[in-house]
């Protein structure tokens, strides 16, 4: 169990202090327009933050229950010392990794954002079961994929899995055998595939396949009018 | 035989980690190659002489377990080799030619077998071989 906290740490000329509890720390994560020291607990699938806009020692937990505004004053807890060489066991990568998530899963624009932060953190876990050695999910992936789906805000949820280098890879399924696989590549480059039905030959199946980036892959494929059916 | 190409007739097994087959279900990344492998790391069913599919299975888990660390999640899939390929040379843009030949690691995994020739456009490739699975395992009941 990890314990992280700000204590008398300088948000934006604030001064904050308190602890939270989880098995994994979020740090410098912006929400409602304020920043936030957080913990993250993948078991039990909650965080608890304490924001530069709490007054005092106050603390917050996050429940997937919980509404549009995200949270509620849940619980005052203990102050506790944390030295920096404990804060400097957290893994960089590893903590940024589960930044992103957890910005995914607070985001007020993304569709589908509570299956998709825990379809990630199982991918994350899945793939550091495999090689412990390993951060997880590709970080440059990851940032795409969520600079994409920020994006995108109207998109059908998409089958998430990861490459055997960890970087994102989406599939949408449609009628008549349509598909459209997007691979994020560290970067900002994506590689996509698409098969539809042909247009004057619906028994023949056209596929095409390309390398764009993340910005302007939905561009790139309005040919193929993708976006007609992977979007809600 | 190492180098020996496989009998279009006969099939290779697939592991395919939770992180490729989210709940089950087996996705085009299975396929992918890491960017520092040449070919595809599969296992040749029948040069194993078991008498069903049952067994090949049983004695994969046990090759896969040896050498692997193999997630509880994970799956395996089973294809035919010849629908594998032909199926990949009809739909592929550049009728792309994959091949796959036995590369015996010795004691180990004496069935092991690479699937060649998947570079370029791996992504398209990787989904044509999805859709040829004819079988899909669980490693644990």
């Amino acid at each position: 169990m990890y314990q992280t906290q700000s204590n008398n740490e300088e948000f934006e000329g604030k001064l904050i202090e308190g602890i939270i509890y989880g098995n994994r720390a979020l740090n410098y994560v912006v929400l409602q327009g304020s920043r936030a020291c957080g913990a993250w607990n993948e078991g039990n699938p909650s965080c608890e933050w304490v924001s530069s806009n709490a007054a005092n020692k106050v603390d917050y937990q996050i429940t997937p229950a919980a509404n549009e505004q995200f949270y509620g004053i849940r619980k005052r807890t203990p102050f506790t010392e944390m030295t920096p060489s404990q804060l400097g066991l957290i893994n960089v990568e590893d903590e940024k990794i589960q930044n992103l998530i957890f910005q995914i899963r607070m985001s007020s624009v993304i569709s589908y954002r509570e299956r998709i932060a825990t379809n990630l953190l199982a991918l994350n876990d899945y793939a550091k079961e495999e090689s412990p050695e390993s951060a997880g999910i590709s970080l440059g992936s990851l940032q795409s994929f969520y600079d994409f789906i920020q994006m995108h805000n109207n998109l059908k949820c998409p089958i998430i899995s990861l490459t055997p280098d960890n970087n994102i890879y989406l599939s949408w399924r449609g009628e008549k055998n349509r598909l459209f696989s997007i691979h994020f590549l560290p970067g900002e480059e994506v590689r996509f595939v698409v098969f539809k039905p042909n247009d004057m030959h619906p028994e023949k199946e056209d596929r095409f396949s390309g390398r764009t980036t993340y910005d302007t892959l939905k561009e790139a494929v309005t040919q193929y009018l993708v976006w007609d059916w992977i979007s809600e | 035989m190492r180098g020996q190409k496989l009998p279009d007739q006969d099939h290779i097994s697939c592991l395919c980690p939770p992180q490729t087959a989210p709940n089950g279900i087996i996705t085009a990344a299975a396929f992918l190659l890491k960017l520092e492998e040449e070919g595809l790391s599969v296992n040749w069913l029948e040069v194993l002489n078991c008498s069903c599919r049952e067994d090949e299975i049983r004695e994969i888990k046990q090759t896969y377990s040896k050498k692997l660390k193999v997630s509880k999640n994970s799956r395996i899939a089973v294809l035919n080799v010849g629908i594998m390929c032909n199926t990949v040379f009809e739909q592929s843009s550049d009728n792309r030619r994959i091949v796959v030949h036995h590369q015996p690691e010795p004691t180990i995994d004496p069935s092991h077998s690479e699937v060649f020739n998947l570079r370029e456009d791996n992504e398209l490739i990787a989904e044509v071989i999805l859709r040829t699975i004819l079988e899909n395992h669980p490693v644990s009941e």
